[in-house]
């Protein structure tokens, strides 16, 4: 595992896709949090908003699914797609004498950190360093730190699952710009269910995914009974999303 | 305080850690390493890259197995070599072996004028001096691809020493009707190499030509830069790229032919003092056209 | 040790399509060039792919490395360097970097390996220069590059000179001819040109339309492509001595269990059988064998169609 865990990092610190990403995404994010900060845009009915933390309401465009997906589609389109296709590098992996559960494992680890870093980290850290340049002194209270604490917390775990779908998707699909497609149109789907479906049963069992869960990590009122569920929720989908991906991993046969 | 016990105890754990895995590892080599010496693989170490010392033992190791592979294939090459040499010898004497018989058997015949007999005797004879010639043949082959066969190198003139194996060759070419166009340059070219090793691989080469030609030979010599090219042609229309392949293959017969003084190992002779010459030798096969090229350095002063 | 690298029992894959590779047994032993040859559609990369654990079998055996159990696929996959189809390559990185990423993925100890290998292919000189600037040929050398650089038991190559320039070809085939020498080797090579196998191989088998047609040796091969008719008499000494003075050739061998291979008269078998019985010879064998590599191919397939 560590060795194949090496090899996927190896590849993804060169990868000119990943580059591309984060230099957009810093770029994007400082420009969106200096905005916020200065008081040229101003959002309101974010999350961070309603914890009182206005500052970091520049981060809530990189916690909203049809958003991040965007991004983390693309990485998963441009590192892990491409591999299936044409080319056929898998092959090799394949062929390298590795168990192929370890080998989806190792995928599934480096591409979670790179989405994270690129999805997670880097908005974090730029609006860190913004709001100590040009915002209050008083930035956090002990509250408002843990709120951020959990509610990353939480996301994070939803974050995987999502990750997981993601890598689940580029592997069926064996295309980039498939890869980017239907996880885009999964978002859109989650969204209009969200959004649209009024059907209590419907909307019941949506409230049951990830994807709801996502969201309602940034809910600023949880009780301890939600935030139970919320982990319960994020640990069964990604065993199921993993299990499944390790299954038609190992299953599959490459050309 | 609470502070410190917490750094000491994430210290305490790294370590745990890093021991465990090391530990992990050098059980898992012994393992591979113990299947390489019980011969259930030949496959080299491969493991976890997470400490570099380790590696470079593993790297080490690594060398010793390839090592071990180079020395071993070197004894499974001899060997086969070897096998492979007594089976087409026994294979190569066979064939003119079961002819003298033969004709032995049928001189025994009493019912035979005694001039009819000593035709048989006489055929025989000649069947067990091709057998003889075939022997020297391959003694001088061994002898020549021993290791601790070395040739002197002098300088060579090579107009003359060619002209003067023609000349011996005469009656052999009017024995078939033939007459070499020979084109050997007016000044003198002169080659590093063995004066006695040249003239036997000139020899053959002019043997090999009388022997197989359907029509005429072409003998050309001339100088390339670095190197003296020396090439003999001759038409050979029932060659094909395989046998051209296997022309210097010990007992590789095109034709299979079994008469008069052709062995098999005469090109097998010449590429082998090529070989210790240091120089090349080549087959082509152009049109129906046979090239034999020898290639020499050049001699400077 | 054992002796069969790879050997496989009733091997049968069906797909969708309809293509089906038929209860193929073939058996590799150690050291050995294996020539697969077959047109292209035959099945042959099927039958690597299965090889390789890239798909699996519908039905039958494959032993791999004396172990037929599923588990250790990954295992033999250690013991093996594959190129299927095209080489796989990573565009964006260079040469290097490619062999990096496959040194690190088997856990091979040390980088040392991966200049050596370079040099093996004749890749040294390629710098920064990053894969999808290669030639064709380049890439080739490159995935070669990476089916060797673990020092594999079994080198298994799909169309290897598929792209490469005619000096290319002889490069490749001098190297592995000098690592099946050097370090015992064993290749499972494929091809749809007979003659390009010829020269290296050194057991030959023959696919066509997912069926295997047949397994047999260079030295097999060799006698089915050379005409001549087999004789087999009571007294093979005097059947000698007959050929040369009655029928003046002694362009003839003399097997050891007797037979004689003749090589003249092919095209006048009666006038063969006639003197040799004429002379008191009992015949117990009399056929004329062989054909060209070309029209062997031929034949073998023609006699195959549907």
């Amino acid at each position: 595992m560590n060795n194949l865990i090496r090899a996927e990092f190896y590849k993804l610190e060169r990868n000119p896709a990943f580059w591309a990403l984060v230099f957009s995404v810093t770029g994007l994010s400082t420009l969106l949090h200096f905005l916020i900060l200065t008081e040229w845009w101003y959002m309101s009915g974010t999350p961070f908003y309603q914890a009182g933390l206005v500052e970091l309401n520049g981060l809530s465009p990189f916690i909203t699914p049809l958003f991040f997906n965007l991004l983390v589609g693309t990485l998963a389109a441009y590192s892990i797609a491409t591999e299936f296709s044409r080319n056929g590098v898998i092959r090799n992996q394949i062929m390298s004498g590795n168990q192929r559960n370890h080998i989806f494992l190792s995928k599934f680890t480096v591409f979670s950190l790179g989405s994270f870093f690129i999805v997670i980290v880097i908005p974090m850290v730029t609006a860190l360093i913004l709001a100590t340049f040009f915002g209050n002194e008083h930035l956090l209270t002990v509250s408002q730190a843990l709120f951020i604490a959990r509610s990353y917390g939480l996301f994070f775990l939803h974050f995987l699952c999502f990750t997981g779908m993601v890598l689940f998707i580029a592997i069926l699909s064996e295309d980039s710009g498939r890869t980017i497609l239907f996880t885009l149109l999964l978002s859109v789907v989650m969204f209009a269910i969200e959004k649209l479906v009024t059907t209590p049963f419907i909307k019941f069992l949506y409230e049951q995914t990830f994807f709801y869960q996502m969201s309602n990590a940034f809910n600023h009122s949880l009780s301890s009974g939600e935030i139970a569920k919320s982990i319960v929720v994020g640990i069964v989908s990604l065993l199921i999303i993993l299990g499944c991906g390790m299954f038609m991993f190992k299953k599959k046969e490459f050309h | 305080m609470v502070f410190m016990v917490i750094i000491l105890l994430v210290v305490t754990l790294f370590v745990a850690v890093r021991i465990y895995a090391l530990k992990k590892e050098v059980k898992k080599l012994t393992l591979q390493l113990h299947q390489y010496n019980q011969r259930q693989t030949n496959q080299k170490l491969e493991m976890d890259l997470f400490d570099r010392d380790l590696e470079e033992l593993g790297m080490e190791v690594n060398k010793l197995i390839d090592l071990y592979i180079a020395e071993q294939q070197k004894h499974i090459r001899f060997a086969n070599e070897q096998k492979q040499l007594i089976a087409n010898m026994s294979h190569d004497l066979r064939t003119p072996l079961t002819s003298t018989i033969g004709y032995l058997q049928m001189a025994q015949n009493e019912h035979m004028t005694s001039k009819e007999r000593v035709e048989l005797l006489n055929i025989a004879v000649r069947q067990a001096r091709r057998l003889e010639t075939l022997l020297n043949d391959f003694f001088e082959l061994s002898l020549i691809e021993s290791a601790d066969y070395h040739l002197s190198r002098e300088q060579v003139h090579l107009n003359s020493l060619v002209i003067e194996v023609l000349i011996r060759f005469y009656d052999r070419f009017q024995e078939k009707g033939m007459e070499p166009t020979v084109h050997i340059p007016e000044q003198a070219i002169f080659i590093v190499a063995n004066e006695s090793a040249v003239i036997r691989v000139v020899e053959n080469l002019l043997a090999n030509a009388i022997t197989h030609a359907d029509g005429n030979i072409v003998i050309n010599l001339e100088e390339r830069d670095e190197t003296v090219r020396l090439t003999v042609t001759n038409d050979a229309f029932s060659l094909t790229e395989t046998d051209v392949q296997h022309m210097f293959d010990r007992f590789y017969m095109a034709d299979k032919a079994r008469s008069g003084k052709s062995t098999g190992l005469g090109l097998s002779i010449v590429k082998s003092l090529m070989k210790k010459m240091d120089g090349t030798i080549t087959g082509r096969l152009n049109n129906g056209q046979l090239s034999i090229v020898c290639t020499w350095k050049r001699f400077y002063d | 040790m054992n002796e069969y690298v790879i050997r496989t029992k009733q091997l049968t894959k069906t797909f969708k399509s309809g293509f089906t590779l038929n209860d193929i047994n073939i058996s590799i032993k150690k050291g050995e060039i294996y020539g697969l040859i077959g047109e292209n559609g035959a099945g042959k990369s099927t039958l690597l792919r299965l090889i390789t654990g890239l798909a699996f079998p519908t039905s039958g055996e494959i032993e791999r490395f004396g172990s037929t159990k599923p588990n250790m696929i990954a295992n033999a996959q250690k013991r093996m360097g594959a190129i299927i189809e095209n080489p796989a390559l990573f565009p964006h990185l260079t040469a290097y970097e490619n062999l990096e990423v496959h040194r690190l993925q088997k856990g091979i100890p040390g980088r040392d390996c991966i200049e050596r290998t370079l040099k093996l292919v004749g890749l040294k000189h390629t710098g920064k220069k990053k894969v999808k600037n290669f030639s064709l040929g380049m890439r080739q050398r490159l995935g070669l590059a990476i089916a060797l650089l673990s020092d594999p038991e079994l080198l298994i190559l799909d169309e290897p000179t598929n792209g490469l320039d005619p000096s290319g070809i002889v490069e490749m085939r001098e190297l592995i001819l000098k690592l099946n020498r050097e370090k015992g080797l064993t290749v499972l090579i494929s091809s749809h040109i007979l003659s390009e196998l010829y020269q290296l191989a050194t057991r030959f088998s023959f696919i066509h339309k997912g069926k295997l047609l047949e397994e047999l040796s260079k030295k097999e091969l060799d006698e089915r492509c050379r005409k001549h008719i087999r004789i087999k008499v009571d007294n093979p000494a005097r059947g000698a001595t007959v050929l040369e003075r009655s029928l003046a050739t002694d362009d003839f061998e003399v097997l050891s269990d007797g037979t004689i291979k003749l090589y003249r008269y092919l095209d006048d078998v009666r006038t063969v059988s006639r003197i040799l019985t004429e002379n008191g010879l009992i015949i117990e064998h009399l056929s004329l064998n062989g054909d060209s590599l070309e029209s062997y191919y031929t034949n073998l397939i023609g006699g195959n169609k549907d």
